[in-house]
């Protein structure tokens, strides 16, 4: 090889049986190899099929290239083809794990077009099981997070608490993962008898129990070594990503729609959003365990807060929406959640953009993971918190 | 540290104030702008197109620092547009940048805004690998983000279309609803944007599961004196089979549908949903009638047995659903589902427009 | 250099082949049973653990659950990856299966019942035991897989790294015992005098810290998590046995919970009194040194019941730490072995040595 530094730009493809590209750095008389290292699509630490691809010195982390796409459903294409009853089915499911998040997306741009008065019942209730779904996800995390790290049993735990929130979320809405609960102008159906009570019962267990998880991972020596200190992200480069959720309020910045920008009914309540310090993964995973704790908190305020009313309001035979467009953004477990939503005066949007939180989260990967190592890669990786459906859409 | 989010927020500007310090900053490259639905967009020109968004990032009085998106928008015949969204933590308030794209549909170009702000890289390779918008200055929009690395075409075009059973009929039986009455399949040819399964099939199997499924005990009156709708349809063009004609109550929902031809026009949509209303209000009112008398009888025989029930009362008005739900259990929510449904009749699409 | 003279072990016959035989057959016999059963346990108390129940089908309350999987791995194709090394493959959980069986042979387990007795027993017990390291690296190089590697090379770090404090915090037990043999060290056990008063006692008490390192460095000999770096499975799939299916596979399965029986036997041994049930506390039954040699069937009996026991809970230790810690990373624990371990079980021995010349 030659004086020059060359650099070739390794852009792998999805063909199986490729040829594993070797960057050769001219370094002087001494030609090195860096080694390339695949992680996924199928790999037990990423979740879901996400590849990011290592370009290795050693143990070390030189570069790292996410590929993404492996899950894209084309989501947005379809919701062309949907009208708003339909695309509450449909925009469940590419965060499945905050399903309920997703829909209520979507129905306040669509009201918001429509100038829709929505009751307020309905606006509690939404709270009310929007708040739940996000301790369902978050849960989830801690869950997943530990047992990448190694330690095997906080997953049992996290999924002993979500089989219980599920159970009562099913009694609401009928669904455990997609729960399709939420129309143009309310709720689909009232809560059930009972509803207020098990919802309170449970936030206080939950509350209890996470007692467990502050003392087996977050106060963990081994989990400090592995975690503090790995993974930084500074609030500049955060912001100029888009990256939002917990990971940004780790990073130092307190931004939550459901603070800055209140929807629903949360301005007028006490919400609470707990941030970190340094941006590294112990931080992120810290304001998530706060995170649970202070929607745990929200329930309560919302079970003082609900009234009595009508759940849904009578809706024109097909749901049309005027000409014209909106953008609204929520907070969604995982982040900020944008609909950006064009109709053309028809039943079926004309454009619908879903921006999802996991995608501008998965995007600051490569900058988190350069100069790590091996190991804090899995650490990196189960810290930024996403779901690959939700990147790919 | 904490980063100082809302810490300006009383400071704000105006939109109409930010339009003046744009224009006043850009002049002829600020094309017009729109403050509704709760959004603040500035259209641009082109060649502003990067000098607006650093406008936006630097200004001190603007300080739009986090980047929300960047995505492309189908303007049919006239192009596309691209639209980025802006928000600032220290004001709390968004800025929605949109550009038309030169080019027209053959070959859009934009400017790239990676140099501004990094979170604009991949938004940018999305919205080429999803309409073929070129990026000026973008250090490598291959390989393809979401498609497939071999994938031709760009999705999100709406003369793309979603070829759900275009590129391939389904090979397996078909369902009553897509076989016409000698039982060839039914082929639609969709306008643009228009998916070619879905929303058709829907209302077709809205109209055969009414069939299938008459509202008997309701229907007494209201059944004789309504007209059997947007008439007589050809025998030929009648997608049900089977008894279609004897219930001429139950009026088909697309009558006018011959094998190969395109929708109803608006004007004959209009017209059958204009009768639709008008039925099902009459069949509507009908079943409130009853469904009082029904209350009125049950309240009667309970005060005579001496218990208490807790739903005794009027007749539930309509837009009320919830209050008498919240007291009653499961049960009552299922028996009082129907009797809401049939209340509201032609309420939030639960008869007549069944799927649609 | 044997004290007081010991009864010799009951597989010694009178018959050579006939004594090579039974020892042959013991040996086996106790590197299946008890590795299984001991595999039994981690099962049921990792899955209490979780707040879930565990194997309950093969067998009553799942007994049989292992014997199951030894079938199910017994029928398994054996797939070789077509760049791998043939031989070596092959070769490579041989080599870390047949020293862990090796280390059976040095164990007293109760009284009378050793296979051999050897005058370097604790030398050659944990000089085996660093033999099975080649297999690893052996398993992780052949499997021409870049996990593996990563894997076979961890290990490899981790083994070498963690077999001076072993070696330590034995050396330290054999400068109080006075002798390098497994049944002298249990002897010493029992008839050590504190300071020259009556008070017996086992070495875990005055050697807690060596006990400690040898514990800790016990479980990084063995892959066991919180020190399964080279397992990693979150990481690197299965490190070193990511490729090997089938018996191999369960071989290197094996070789780790032998590896555990192993280990916490000779923990027994060493720190816990081997087969006494409490300090100063005799052996119904039997009439030797320390009463607890010379003993008649009731006496060994209790005593293999007690050492199985002490065993088991040490095991159960280990399962315990398991499932409550994460992982640690390759760096740190080199760290905390060369920085930490290493100069504690020096002064380990240092304090021995000054409490052996002064007492």
């Amino acid at each position: 090889m030659g004086d020059l530094d060359t650099r070739e730009q390794v852009h792998p493809g999805t063909a199986p049986g490729e040829d594993l590209v070797l960057e050769i750095r001219g370094d002087g008389d001494f030609d090195t190899a860096d080694m390339t290292l695949s992680i996924g699509p199928a790999h037990p630490a990423t979740h879901g099929v996400l590849r990011v691809i290592l370009e290795m010195d050693g143990e070390k982390i030189r570069d790292a290239h996410p590929v993404i796409g492996y899950m894209h459903r084309g989501f947005e294409k379809l919701a062309e083809a949907r009208d708003f009853r339909q695309i509450m089915a449909l925009t469940n499911r590419h965060d499945w794990l905050s399903g309920f998040s997703n829909e209520l997306g979507v129905a306040l741009a669509a009201e918001r077009l429509m100038e829709f008065e929505v009751p307020d019942r309905a606006q509690w209730i939404r709270m009310l099981l929007a708040e739940w779904n996000r301790v369902l996800n978050h849960l989830m995390f801690v869950g997943s997070y530990a047992i990448e790290l190694g330690a095997i049993t906080p997953m049992f735990y996290a999924f002993r608490e979500r089989e219980d929130i599920q159970f009562l979320l099913e009694s609401a809405t009928g669904g455990r993962l997609h729960f399709t609960y939420n129309q143009v102008g309310g709720v689909k159906i009232d809560l059930p008898k009972g509803f207020m009570k098990e919802s309170t019962d449970l936030s206080a267990m939950v509350r209890k129990r996470l007692q467990d998880y502050v003392d087996l991972v977050l106060g963990n020596e081994i989990f400090h070594a592995r975690t503090k200190g790995i993974g930084p992200l500074p609030p500049e480069v955060a912001l100029a990503y888009g990256v939002t959720g917990p990971t940004l309020q780790a990073a130092g910045v307190p931004e939550d729609s459901r603070v800055t920008e209140p929807y629903l009914k949360y301005g007028e309540i006490d919400v609470r959003v707990p941030t970190g310090t340094n941006g590294d993964s112990f931080d992120r995973f810290a304001v998530l365990l706060g995170r649970i704790e202070a929607s745990l908190d929200l329930i309560d305020q919302i079970h003082d807060h609900m009234p009595a009313g009508p759940v849904n309001s009578k809706l024109p035979k097909i749901v049309k929406a005027p000409e014209g467009y909106t953008y609204i953004r929520t907070e969604n477990p995982l982040g900020q959640l944008g609909y950006y939503l064009e109709s053309d005066g028809g039943k079926n949007p004309w454009r619908l953009k879903m921006r999802t939180p996991s995608f501008s989260n998965v995007q600051v990967l490569p900058y988190l993971l350069r100069g790590a190592l091996v190991p804090d890669a899995v650490a990196i990786l189960g810290s930024v918190f996403f779901v690959v459906g939700d990147v790919d859409r | 540290m904490t980063y100082p989010v809302l810490s300006r927020a009383g400071e704000a500007l105006t939109p109409a104030e930010q339009e003046e310090l744009l224009r006043d900053r850009l002049g002829e490259g600020v094309l017009e702008t729109l403050d509704a639905n709760g959004t603040f967009t500035v259209t641009v020109a082109p060649d502003a197109w990067v000098a607006t968004t650093r406008a936006c990032k630097d200004e001190p009085l603007l300080a739009y620092d986090m980047f929300d998106c960047l995505f492309g928008v189908d303007r049919s015949e006239a192009g596309f547009d691209i639209v980025a969204i802006l928000y600032s933590t220290s004001r709390g308030q968004r800025i929605l940048l949109r550009v038309h794209c030169e080019g027209g549909r053959d070959k859009p170009v934009c400017p790239s805004l990676v140099d501004l702000y990094a979170g604009a890289n991949w938004m940018e390779r999305e919205t080429w690998d999803m309409f073929g918008i070129e990026f000026e200055g973008h250090p490598g929009l291959t390989p393809r983000l979401l498609c497939a690395e071999n994938f031709e075409g760009w999705p999100l075009r709406k003369d793309f279309y979603l070829a759900s059973r275009e590129a391939k009929p389904w090979p397996g039986v078909k369902e009553p609803a897509e076989l016409d009455e000698q039982g060839n399949p039914i082929v639609k040819i969709p306008g643009p944007g228009e998916a070619v399964g879905p929303s058709i099939l829907d209302e077709v199997m809205a109209e055969q599961a009414k069939i299938a499924n008459p509202h008997a005990e309701v229907s007494g009156g209201p059944d004789a004196t309504a007209p059997p709708e947007p008439a007589a349809p050809e025998p030929a063009a009648q997608t049900t089979p089977g008894p279609g004609p004897s219930e001429a109550a139950d009026e088909p929902e697309a009558p006018d549908e011959t094998p190969g031809v395109d929708f109803v026009t608006p004007e004959e949509r209009e017209a059958k949903d204009a009768d639709d209303a008008a039925i099902a209000s009459a069949r509507a009112e009908l079943s409130r009638i009853q469904q009082a008398e029904a209350r009125e009888q049950k309240a009667a025989e309970q005060a005579a047995a001496g218990s208490d029930t807790p739903t005794a009362g009027p007749a539930i008005p309509e837009g009320q659903t919830a209050d008498l739900r919240d007291e009653g259990g499961l049960d009552e929510r299922d028996g009082g589902d129907d009797a809401q449904a049939e209340a509201e009749g032609d309420d939030a699409g639960h008869d007549a427009e069944e799927d649609r | 250099m044997t004290t007081v003279a010991q009864t010799a072990s009951i597989l010694t016959l009178d018959n050579f082949w006939l004594s090579v035989g039974l020892k042959i057959v013991v040996v086996l016999g106790l590197f299946f049973v008890v590795p299984l059963v001991v595999g039994y346990m981690e099962h049921k108390v990792m899955a209490h653990q979780q707040d879930r129940i565990g194997p309950m089908e093969a067998g009553p309350h799942g007994t049989l659950q292992l014997v199951a999987d030894g079938i199910k791995f017994i029928q398994k194709e054996d797939i070789i990856p077509s760049a791998a090394d043939r031989k070596v493959f092959a070769l490579a959980p041989g080599l870390a299966l047949v020293p862990a069986m090796l280390i059976f042979l040095v164990l007293p387990l109760a009284p009378s019942f050793w296979v051999e007795d050897l005058e370097l027993g604790l030398f050659y017990a944990l000089a085996i035991s660093s033999v099975s390291v080649l297999g690893i690296l052996m398993g992780g190089w052949a499997s021409a897989n870049k996990f593996s590697l990563f894997g076979g090379i961890r290990a490899a770090a981790q083994l070498i790294a963690y077999e001076l404090p072993l070696i330590l915090a034995a050396a330290a037990v054999a400068l109080q015992a006075e002798s390098l043999s497994l049944v002298d060290i249990i002897e010493a056990q029992a008839t050590m005098s504190l300071l020259g008063t009556d008070v017996n006692m086992w070495f875990v008490f005055p050697q807690a810290l060596g006990f400690a390192i040898f514990f800790v460095a016990a479980m990084a000999e063995l892959n066991r998590p919180p020190f399964d770096m080279p397992i990693a499975d979150s990481e690197l799939v299965f490190g070193f046995m990511t490729e090997y299916t089938g018996i191999k596979f369960a071989m290197f399965l094996l070789t780790e919970y032998a590896g555990m029986v192993s280990m916490s036997a000779l923990m027994v041994v060493l720190y816990l009194g081997g087969w006494q049930i409490a300090p100063g506390v005799p052996l119904p039954g039997c009439d030797g040194a320390g009463g607890i040699f010379g003993c008649d069937f009731i006496g060994a009996a209790i005593g293999f019941g007690v050492t199985m026991g002490k065993i088991f809970f040490l095991t159960f230790l280990m399962v315990w730490a398991r499932v409550t810690y994460p992982r640690l990373r390759e760096d740190q624990l080199q760290k905390m072995s060369w920085l930490v371990f290493v100069p504690l079980a020096l002064l380990n021995i240092a304090v021995v040595a000054v409490g052996k010349v002064f007492a």
